[in-house]
């Protein structure tokens, strides 16, 4: 029994380990860089920061919670197609629509030069204002992140009684008046979870705000590190990100706690649809479309276009070898989360430790953590590794892939754990009883009886990861080996060079393997759909 | 001459080429009380979701205080029919709390604090304005969900099956007081339900639904 328990502990302190590490720099020396960030810059950080979280909110919000509560309440024109599109832009990360937006919306974009040609306008006329800012960052956050909004919000509405809508109506409310004084209010513990999700996300992406050169926390702490070479710093800023980001992850927490409470009712009603004609339904149609739009087709059509129509060999081997980097990387992180998520969860049922229950929990706080501050505490911790475990045995790890592997595995693993726990909740605790009975305990129930019946959330659980490490950039940027390309790493260094026909190939690969988690998800949608009809 | 508040007219109602509600017909004078009986799916339910404005009739005609509100033609929002529903579910507002709750259809009248006062006496549960529907239990809920119904004064209240979650001794607890409270305020009252002697203690005119069609028993 003892033995079930030491995994998970030890697994613990390795996730934590970097994370303390960024913390114990607040206690040691400040340079006269920092000196230099407090007088010059931590205020621009700062306030870039709040801004960008700030317009990134109200789009989120304004675009997830409104879809979400069309498809849900109304039947209009493509609503059933929707409901599920409506989470394609989640295939787009951030910097790959930075990167399209900047390649139509530039002075000499495609979107400009489409504008000159059909209205034979001269060639210094831009039409479209400049995206590289933080207006610009704004509009891409938006449009890439509201979908976290968008699948919790549309699961509250859906969870809300119709008996409760009804009510407000014979109390005298109108259809904006049911909207606003009764589902908004009960959808609000769930909009407010998504919504610090798409903030975390928001203040740890480094890709999108570097391209629209917005300073932020992230490409300080880059700079810091890459520009003055100052890694101490760096930590230093990082673990002022860190507490803010810590902030919102505890009221991400908080607010999921409360979702419940729309769902207390064991009469519960399925709410009536209500039908819109005409030009309402047009409307409708409108406002589901421009986001799905904006946030996948049209970077989609772009990239396409590009891959097309340059003359460059695109799958060069530049390309083939980073493909084949990024998928054994993320395949590998997959299998390694989906081994550990299935093993700790197996322990935490089979001790019944609570203990152990509370530390999963605290190692999905990964999620949260951005891939540049895990970099620079991994970065830190391997180097104090190298010179003072390994130095006998000559042994370097810092630049090999384990730091990099150790990255992904602390970001992804909520994600593996969250599939395996699902599953696990579908196994019910007499098949272990009758199990253990006929003599199966331990590795022995594990293997013989847990494996088999988790195999399609162990998949779930490696594909999920997978299409999360191919995404990541910081991390991948930082940790990677001398030499060591992967798909984002080779888009980045594309779109920073300003190649942004080369950077197509690699971006569109990227995307088609973040459709993967989507595909989940609308199963999941369509399951929902089933159970309420 | 007494006040017609509710009148039916050859009501019909199907769902799927299914005869739900067979040429209903009905009238409810003001402080009157009136039941319907019948098995589950006879369409009772039906019946009160069509004079909510909830359900649109396939023919036929529905007037409150004289006033049309639903025919094949027409159908005046649920919102402005001024009818008050108690159903089994409650359906109070989960994130409001009591108070809030009785006070959620009268929000724009002066007179607000005092109505709500009245009921809360009324039905008492002064004791728990404070509180959210969750901290309380089956049989409070219940209280409130008639005080909230009853705050907008209703020209009509509607009772669906609001009993039947109860137990047996709640149940007569509330019969009783309620008896009073409907007497006192001189409400009309349409009660839905499968029990006779409900019926019967609480309502002086019984009807019973039968394949759509409504019968006078007593």
């Amino acid at each position: 029994m003892v033995s079930w328990k030491i995994l998970p502990f030890v697994v613990a302190v390795i996730f934590i380990t970097p994370i303390l590490i960024v913390f114990t720099s607040l206690f040691g020396e400040y340079s006269d860089n920092w000196s230099h960030l407090i007088e010059f810059v931590l205020l621009d950080y700062i306030s870039s920061s709040i801004l960008l979280v700030l317009g990134v909110s109200l789009g989120v919000l304004v675009i997830g919670v409104l879809s979400a509560y069309l498809v849900t309440n109304y039947s209009f024109y493509g609503k059933n197609t929707f409901e599920w599109a409506l989470l394609l832009p989640l295939a787009i990360p951030p910097y790959i629509l930075a990167y399209t937006f900047t390649g139509l919306f530039d002075a000499n974009g495609d979107a400009n030069i489409l504008i000159r040609y059909l209205f034979n306008l001269n060639n210094n006329f831009v039409f479209f204002p400049n995206v590289r800012n933080i207006t610009g960052a704004i509009i891409v956050f938006s449009f890439t992140l509201y979908p976290y909004v968008y699948l919790v919000t549309r699961s509250a509405f859906l969870n809300q009684s119709n008996s409760i809508k009804e009510s407000g109506r014979l109390l005298g409310l109108g259809q904006i008046g049911i909207f606003s004084k009764i589902s908004l209010p009960l959808a609000r513990p769930a909009f407010i979870a998504g919504l610090m999700l798409v903030i975390m996300e928001t203040l740890s992406d480094f890709g999108a705000v570097d391209h629209f050169a917005v300073q932020t926390f992230t490409t300080g702490i880059f700079r810091t590190w890459y520009g003055l070479y100052d890694l101490n710093t760096a930590m230093q800023l990082s673990s002022l990100l860190l507490m803010i980001i810590f902030l919102f992850y505890f009221l991400e927490r908080f607010s999921r706690e409360g979702i419940s409470y729309t769902n207390d009712n064991s009469t519960f009603k399925t709410a009536s649809v209500i039908g819109l004609k005409g030009l309402k339904s047009v409307l409708a149609s409108s406002f589901c479309f421009i986001p799905i739009f904006i946030g996948f087709i049209l970077p989609i059509i772009e990239l396409s276009l590009w891959a097309l129509e340059t003359n460059v060999d695109i799958f060069n081997n530049k390309f083939l070898v980073g493909s084949f980097n990024t998928i054994t990387l993320g395949l590998f992180t997959g299998l390694i989360c989906a081994l550990l998520a299935i093993v700790i969860n197996f322990s935490i049922r089979f001790t019944k430790n609570k203990f152990l229950e509370r530390l999963n929990s605290l190692m999905s706080i990964g999620y949260a953590i951005p891939g540049l501050i895990l970099a620079v505490g991994i970065t830190r911790f391997l180097v104090f590794s190298d010179q003072n475990v390994f130095t006998n045995i000559n042994f370097v790890i810092t630049g090999s892939l384990v730091g990099l592997f150790l990255a992904y595995i602390i970001k992804s693993y909520a994600l593996a754990n969250s599939s395996i726990e699902s599953g696990y909740e579908r196994i019910s605790n007499s098949i272990d009883n009758s199990a253990q009975l006929l003599g199966s305990s331990g590795g022995k129930l594990l293997g013989r009886i847990h494996f088999p019946l988790m195999r399609t959330s162990f998949l779930t659980a490696v594909l999920l990861v997978t299409s999360e490490v191919v995404k990541e950039l910081p991390a991948t940027l930082i940790l990677r080996p001398f030499n060591f390309d992967t798909l984002a790493v080779i888009t980045y260094t594309y779109a920073a060079e300003e190649r942004m026909y080369q950077a197509a190939m690699p971006s569109l690969a990227i995307v088609i393997i973040g459709i993967i988690p989507i595909i989940f998800l609308t199963k999941m949608i369509r399951s929902s759909r089933i159970k309420d009809s | 001459m007494t006040q017609k508040i509710l009148k039916i007219e050859d009501l019909t109602l199907s769902y799927a080429n299914q005869k739900v509600l067979k040429d209903v017909n009905l009238e409810l004078s003001k402080g009157e009380r009136v039941s319907i009986l019948g098995e589950s799916g006879s369409g009772k339910s039906s019946l009160l979701r069509c004079i909510a404005g909830f359900e649109p009739v396939n023919n036929g005609k529905i007037f409150i205080k004289n006033k049309l509100v639903s025919s094949n033609n027409l159908m005046i929002p649920t919102e402005k029919r001024n009818v008050g529903m108690v159903a089994q579910e409650k359906a109070l507002f989960p994130h409001l709390t009591v108070k809030k709750n009785i006070s959620f259809g009268i929000e724009r009248k002066k007179n607000k604090d005092e109505v709500v006062t009245e009921l809360t006496n009324l039905f008492k549960i002064t004791n728990l304005i404070d509180k959210l529907p969750r901290q309380i239990s089956g049989g409070e809920q219940q209280r409130v969900a008639f005080a909230r119904s009853l705050a907008p004064s209703p020209n009509l209240l509607m009772l669906d099956e609001p009993f039947s979650a109860l137990d047996n001794e709640l149940k007569q607890e509330l019969y009783y007081e309620l008896d009073k409270i409907f007497d006192k305020q001189e409400l009309s009252i349409l009660l839905v339900t499968h029990d006779h002697e409900e019926a019967k203690i609480l309502t002086s005119r019984l009807f019973k639904l039968t394949q759509g069609s409504l019968i006078s028993i007593e």
